[in-house]
C-alpha cells in the first residue's frame, strides 16, 4: 500500500542521512588512549617516523631552522621532519589544532599562559628528568619564559633583544653625531626632531604596539602589571609611567604626527628603513644579517636611550619548542626538541648573526658580544630581569586591548596622560577579575 | 456502479502515486542543499547558540555560565558600544549612498545611445573585485605617503589626507571603498529601468512633466521593488563587514573602524572566548532580523508593485 512505500522511502532517506553524518564526524575526538608517556616504539627501532614541525618563520627567517632540521635528519635517518610554516595567525592555528587533536609533533610557542590551562601541552619536566638533561646550559631568564604554573613547557629556541638601528648617511647629511650607548631621553627626542623633515622620519613610533613599549617603562622603573600578574591599577598609572608616557608622546610628536609606516610596510617599516626614509628604527636582530649582506645601507646599532636616573632594561623576544600532550611520536619529538634547542641545533640556527643562542656556551663561541653591530643587542640583555606581561597572566590579551586603546587616545587624541592612564588602569583591572 | 467506483479508485490511486513520485523527486533534487544547510549552517548555528551560554577557549570543556555572556556584553564590555556605534554609522552611511549612486548611474546609462554595453561592463567590473584583494588595493590607494590618491591631491595643491591613520577620516575611507562595488546593484536597476513601459513616460509628457518630475514621479516609484531588495541585501552585508576593517585598518586608529564583527573575531580568536563571541554573534543576528522585519513592514507604504495597480 502507499503508506508502506512511504515509510520504506523514509527509511532509505534516513539511512542516507545517518551515513552522511558518520562520514562527517569521521575524524572526531581521538580517544585519550594515546595518553601514554613514552610511546611503544622505544629502543630506536628503525621504522620510519614522520614528525610535523610548526613555526611562524617563513622565507628568509625560516632558513636557519631548516638548516638545523636538515642536520637533525642526517643524524637520525629514520626520522623525517616536515616543516609547516605559518606566518599569519599562528596562535589561532595552533589553538585550533590543539583543540582538534591535530597538533604538530613539535611546535614553537611563546604564549604559554594561553595554552597551558587547557591541558593540551606536554609537561617536559619528566622528560628532562628521564634524560638528566642539563638545564643549566641556558640563561636563567630564558628558562623563566618556558615555565608557567610551576612546570616546564618548552625548551628555548633562540632569543633576541631589541636595539635601535640608525642610518649613518642620514645622520651625516643632517650633521648630527651618531648616538652613543647611554644616551638620554632628551637627547633622543632632540635627535628625532633633527632628523625629521618632509619625506623622512626621524623615528617610527608605533602607538599600536604595547608590547614593544614595555622596555621604556621598565627602564624608568615602572611596569604595566605587577610581577604576580594580579594588579594593574596602581602599577600602570604610577608616577614613573606618566613620565614615560610623556616621553613617548614627545617622540611621536617630534617624528611623525601620524604614523603611516605601520600598516603598509611589512615588518613595521623595514623597507622604509632600508630605502632611507627612516633615520632610526627599533627592532630585533633578525633582519641584521640580511641587511649587512645586502650592503646597501651604512648602518649602526645602539642601545635604547634611558631616562635620567634610569637603568637600561631590554625586552627579550624568545619562544620555546613544545609538544602536545596527545602526540603520537613523543620520543622522537623529544629528540628533535633537544637537538634544536641544545648546542648542536642552536649553533646552526644562530649562525650568520640571526639571533642569540639560548645556550650560554654557544653564544660565547659565536662571539657576538664583541661584534660591532651586535654589541648593542648584547648590552640590552645585561640588565633584563623582567618577564613580558603576557607571561604573567592568562587574561593579558584583553587587558592589552584596553591599554592599547588608552595609548591610542593619548597619541591620537592628545588625551590627558595622567587621567587616561588612571581610567585605563581601572578598566584593565576589571578584566583581570 | 461498483465498476465506475473501482475505476475512479484506480485513477485516484495512480494520481496519488504520481504526486508522491513528484514530491520525492523534488526532495531528492533539493537534498544536496538540504544536507549542506543542516550540517553546515543550521547545525553550527545551534552549536554556537548552546556555546553562547558557556565559557570555552576551545581547549578543554565548556563551562556553563547561564546568561552571563549576554549581561556582560551590555554592561561591562568597554568595546561593545563602540563596536555598535561604528557599525551603525557605517551601515547608515553606506546603504543609502549605495542605493542613490546605483540608481543615478543606472539612469544615466539608460539614456546612453552609444556604447551602452561597453559602459555597463566598465561600471560593473569594479564590483567583481572583492574581499581581501579589494582591501589590499585600496589600502595602497589610501596610503598617505605612497598612495595615488594623495599624489593627485598634492598635484592639485591640496593637503595630504591621512586616510587610514586619522581617526576622523578612517571610517569614511572605508565607506568610499564600499561604494566601489556599486556596479552590482546598478546592473539590477538598469534592467528594472528597461522594464518600465514607455507608456508611463508618454502619459507624463502629455501632462507636461519635465525630466526631473518624470524621474521622481514615474521612474523612482516603479523602481521601488528593486530598491527594497537592494536595501535589504546591502543592509545585511554591511552589518557583517569585517574584511575591509581587518585588512585595511585592523580596527584602528583609536577604534574608529572597530566593527562589530571585528570585535566578535577578536573575542573569539585573540582572547579565545568562544562563548562570548557566539553570544555577540547571536545578538547581531537578532538585530539584523529585527531591522529587516521593520523595513519589510514599512515597505507596504512606499513600494509600488506594478501588479496591484500602484498606490497603497
Amino acid at each position: 500500500m502507499i503508506s508502506a512505500k512511504r515509510s520504506w522511502m523514509s527509511v532509505v532517506v534516513m539511512v542516507l542521512c545517518v551515513s552522511l553524518l558518520a562520514a562527517c564526524g569521521g575524524n572526531g575526538k581521538n580517544e585519550s588512549g594515546s595518553e601514554v608517556v613514552g610511546s611503544a616504539s622505544a629502543g630506536g627501532s628503525p621504522e620510519k617516523v614522520t614528525l610535523r614541525f610548526m613555526t611562524w618563520d617563513s622565507g628568509q627567517t625560516l632558513q636557519p631552522y631548516q638548516n638545523a632540521i636538515n642536520a637533525f635528519m642526517e643524524k637520525h635517518p629514520n626520522i623525517e621532519v616536515k616543516v609547516e610554516s605559518v606566518p599569519d595567525n599562528y596562535d589561532q592555528k595552533l589553538l585550533t589544532a590543539l583543540a582538534s587533536n591535530t597538533a604538530p609533533d613539535v611546535f614553537m610557542a611563546w604564549n604559554y599562559p594561553l595554552y597551558v590551562p587547557g591541558g593540551a601541552l606536554e609537561d617536559l619536566g619528566p622528560w628532562v628528568e628521564k634524560d638528566q638533561y642539563d638545564l643549566n646550559m641556558y640563561y636563567p631568564i630564558l628558562m623563566d619564559y618556558m615555565k608557567y604554573d610551576g612546570k616546564l613547557w618548552g625548551l628555548p629556541t633562540t632569543y633576541s633583544p631589541r636595539a635601535i638601528y640608525y642610518n649613518k648617511k642620514l645622520f651625516d647629511e643632517a650633521k648630527v653625531p651618531y648616538p652613543q650607548d647611554g644616551w638620554t631621553w632628551d637627547e633622543f627626542v632632540e635627535t628625532v626632531g633633527k632628523l625629521t623633515k618632509p619625506g623622512q622620519y626621524g623615528f617610527i613610533a608605533t602607538p599600536d604596539d604595547v608590547f614593544t613599549a614595555q622596555p621604556f617603562f621598565w627602564s624608568n622603573g615602572g611596569d604595566f602589571i605587577s610581577d604576580d600578574g594580579k594588579q594593574i591599577e596602581g602599577v600602570l598609572n604610577s608616577e614613573q609611567n606618566v613620565k614615560t608616557m610623556e616621553f613617548l608622546k614627545r617622540v611621536y610628536d617630534a617624528s611623525s604626527k601620524i604614523n603611516t609606516a605601520g600598516k603598509f610596510s611589512t615588518n613595521n617599516g623595514i623597507e622604509a628603513f632600508q630605502t632611507g626614509q627612516i633615520a632610526m628604527w627599533d627592532n630585533g636582530m633578525w633582519p641584521l644579517g640580511d641587511m649587512l649582506a645586502a650592503g646597501k645601507l651604512d648602518l649602526g646599532t645602539v642601545t635604547h636611550p634611558i631616562p635620567e636616573g634610569g637603568t637600561l632594561k631590554g625586552i627579550i623576544h624568545t619562544s620555546g619548542y613544545s609538544m602536545p600532550k596527545n602526540g603520537e611520536h613523543k620520543d622522537e619529538a623529544w629528540e628533535l626538541i633537544k637537538f634544536m634547542s641544545g648546542p648542536e641545533g642552536s649553533k646552526i640556527i644562530t649562525a650568520n648573526k640571526f639571533a642569540f643562542s639560548p645556550v650560554k656556551q654557544v653564544d660565547k663561541e659565536n662571539g657576538y658580544a664583541n661584534d660591532p653591530y651586535l654589541k648593542a643587542f648584547a648590552k640590552e640583555l645585561e640588565n633584563s630581569d623582567k618577564l613580558i606581561a603576557n607571561m604573567r597572566t592568562e587574561k593579558w590579551s584583553q587587558a592589552e586591548d584596553i591599554i592599547r586603546s588608552g595609548f591610542q587616545a593619548i597619541f591620537y587624541n592628545n588625551a590627558d596622560i595622567k587621567k587616561m592612564l588612571d581610567t585605563t588602569a581601572q578598566k584593565a583591572q576589571e578584566v583581570l577579575k | 456502479m461498483s465498476r465506475t467506483n473501482a475505476g475512479e479508485a484506480a485513477l485516484l490511486r495512480s494520481a496519488r502515486r504520481k504526486r508522491w513520485k513528484e514530491n520525492l523527486a523534488g526532495w531528492f533534487f533539493v537534498s544536496p542543499w538540504m544536507f549542506g544547510f543542516v550540517f553546515l549552517m543550521l547545525g553550527p548555528m545551534l552549536f554556537s547558540l548552546v556555546i553562547s551560554f558557556t565559557e570555552w577557549n576551545m581547549v578543554g570543556a565548556p563551562k556553563f555560565l547561564g546568561f552571563d555572556n549576554y549581561i556582560r556584553m551590555f554592561t561591562s564590555d568597554p568595546f561593545y558600544y563602540r563596536a555598535l556605534t561604528v557599525t551603525f554609522k557605517y551601515v547608515f552611511l553606506t546603504v543609502p549612498l549605495q542605493v542613490i549612486l546605483a540608481i543615478l548611474i543606472a539612469v544615466l546609462l539608460n539614456r546612453a545611445t552609444v556604447g551602452i554595453r561597453f559602459f555597463r561592463a566598465v561600471f560593473y567590473m569594479p564590483s567583481l573585485i572583492q574581499g581581501v584583494t579589494l582591501a589590499l588595493i585600496w589600502g595602497w590607494m589610501f596610503n598617505a605617503d605612497f598612495g595615488p590618491i594623495n599624489f593627485f591631491l598634492e598635484q592639485a595643491g591640496l593637503p595630504r589626507v591621512h586616510w587610514l591613520t586619522d581617526p576622523d577620516v578612517a571610517l569614511y575611507a572605508l565607506v568610499i571603498v564600499a561604494l566601489w562595488g556599486v556596479g552590482s546593484p546598478m546592473v539590477l536597476y538598469l534592467s528594472a529601468l528597461r522594464t518600465i513601459s514607455s507608456e508611463y513616460y508618454e502619459a507624463a509628457d502629455i501632462d507636461g512633466a519635465g525630466r526631473i518630475r518624470k524621474f521622481f514621479s514615474v521612474t523612482l516609484p516603479l523602481l521601488t521593488p528593486t530598491v527594497l531588495f537592494n536595501i535589504i541585501t546591502s543592509l545585511i552585508a554591511s552589518f557583517q563587514t569585517i574584511v575591509l576593517a581587518f585588512v585595511m585598518t585592523g580596527g584602528g586608529p583609536a577604534e574608529s573602524t572597530y566593527f562589530y564583527s571585528l570585535h566578535v573575531y577578536r573575542s573569539a580568536f585573540t582572547h579565545f572566548k568562544m562563548g562570548y563571541a557566539s553570544a555577540m554573534a547571536w545578538v547581531m543576528f537578532v538585530m539584523i532580523v529585527l531591522l529587516t522585519g521593520l523595513i519589510l513592514k514599512s515597505s507596504k507604504y512606499w513600494v509600488h508593485y506594478e501588479a496591484d495597480g500602484g498606490g497603497r
